[in-house]
């Protein structure tokens, strides 16, 4: 009776509470039942290891509890995928920022041990801290009733005929380590280019063009991103993310062309050192080489978009049921 | 796995039924214990996790009265079909039978390749 007792103690304390002593009660019947029934097939009361191994086949205390009590999720199926793609998107920043940091400080002559140490110990505690904040965040949205909100507002019309690809968390990842590394830049809060070692004394600041296309940039970097979030979640607004894409990608020519015809990038005293004239040129070289690639990539890019663009239109006035937003079937 | 995913697929194939058996049963009179023996004897074993979190359910539905009773000097909880419980019954048994019908029209269309052929043997079979 004690192995019994302590059985169902073990199961009420699960049990949802209100219908608590009712369920144990009948759980208790239905144990002494089979206990009886056991009994009388043996015909001589049941030994302590014959009524653990009756219990064991009733089943843990915890399975017979839940038994009884809905499923219950820390996130609903229909928030999940937000919350698994958010904590990618943000782990993925958290890993790529840690490595860029490594990079610049390593470049800037940082011993490799130190720099290794730093990044790890950091990476760890941050991490920690952002899987922590993410899943809590999610939590609290869910108990909220987003979950239960967005299991209910979708439409088919929002579903693709065919699926199309969609960025990855990876490049949100990069959306947002060069949202924060321009902001940085653009406030003065990471100097340009803070990992050279200057002559002591010695002020080289960027010029004026910086501090106004820079501006201009993050909220470049800022729209990619929320066309990225637009081509991801809404997938079927494929035009308009498209259209999008290319006057992005006209822009950042356009301020590259700006970037170009603005020099000098650099001000510097008049008596600087020979020494700081050659970084100086050195890093004008760098920003020119850096330009016309991304000049050359931004050509690609905006060249896909323009094809792609065609195409889907093409698509959308040859095929009749081709998906558009708002569409009534 | 295949042994693992064939008890998957006959455990989801047993649960539908197993509400209207247990609403079958309980035109008579049960408990928890008798019941699950009386299905047992009928050839459904049902296990007591399923069982017994199933009345609950079907009696706060209202389909189920339940009434606690003393019974050989011990309080048990009885069972019993209530009118909706009744009338509910009656629909699904005859949704049972039309599905029966058309699951024997559809599965029975295989019949003549034997149920323990291979699906080698029956290719083998056709080729011949």
């Amino acid at each position: 009776m004690d192995l019994l007792n302590r059985y169902l103690n073990a199961v009420a304390a699960r049990l949802p509470e209100g219908q608590r002593e009712e369920i144990a009660a009948e759980i208790r019947e239905g144990l002494l039942s089979r206990i009886e029934d056991a009994e009388t097939r043996l015909h001589r009361p049941l030994t302590e290891p014959e009524v653990v191994a009756l219990l064991k086949t009733r089943g843990h205390p915890l399975v017979v509890a839940a038994s009884y009590t809905q499923q219950q999720y820390l996130i609903s199926p229909a928030l999940l995928p937000f919350y698994w793609f958010a904590m990618q998107v943000v782990v993925g920043t958290d890993l790529l920022a840690h490595f860029v940091y490594g990079v610049t400080a390593l470049a800037g002559g940082e011993d490799l041990r130190r720099v290794l140490t730093t990044c790890f110990s950091s990476l760890w505690v941050v991490t920690m801290y952002l899987i922590g904040t993410t899943t809590f965040s999610a939590l609290v949205l869910d108990r909220a009733g987003v979950g239960r909100w967005l299991a209910g507002a979708w439409s088919p019309r929002f579903l693709l005929k065919v699926p199309a690809r969609k960025p990855t968390p990876s490049v949100f990842a990069v959306d947002l380590i060069v949202i924060i590394t321009l902001t940085l830049c653009v406030s003065g809060t990471l100097p340009v280019p803070a990992f050279l070692s200057w002559p002591s004394g010695m002020q080289v600041r960027p010029s004026h063009v910086w501090s106004q296309s820079g501006v201009i940039l993050v909220l470049l970097a800022i729209a990619l991103l929320v066309i990225h979030c637009v081509e991801r979640f809404l997938p079927v607004y494929r035009v308009g993310v498209l259209t999008a894409k290319l006057i992005h990608s006209a822009a950042i020519l356009l301020v590259i062309a700006a970037l170009v015809r603005g020099r000098p990038w650099f001000v510097i005293p008049d008596a600087s050192p020979a020494s700081v004239q050659t970084v100086v040129q050195t890093l004008n070289v760098v920003i020119r080489t850096g330009l016309v690639v991304g000049a050359a990539i931004t050509s690609i890019k905006l060249a896909g978009s323009g094809t792609q663009l065609l195409r889907v239109l093409r698509a959308r006035s040859t095929t009749p049921n081709f998906p558009r937003p708002g569409q009534a079937f | 796995m295949t042994d693992e995913l064939f008890e998957n697929l006959r455990l989801e194939l047993r649960r539908g039924s197993l509400i209207l058996a247990v609403l079958a049963a309980l035109r008579d009179e049960h408990y928890g214990h008798t019941l699950r023996k009386e299905l047992a004897n009928s050839g459904l074993e049902i296990d007591d996790n399923a069982l017994y979190p199933m009345l609950r359910r079907l009696e706060s539905q209202g389909l189920l009265i339940g009434t606690w009773r003393e019974e050989d000097s011990r309080r048990k909880h009885f069972y019993r079909l209530s009118s909706d419980g009744t009338a509910l019954f009656a629909r699904l048994r005859e949704e049972w039978h039309s599905l029966n019908t058309s699951l024997e029209r559809i599965v029975g269309k295989g019949r003549g390749h034997g149920p323990t052929q291979s699906l080698s043997q029956r290719r083998r079979g056709s080729a011949a």
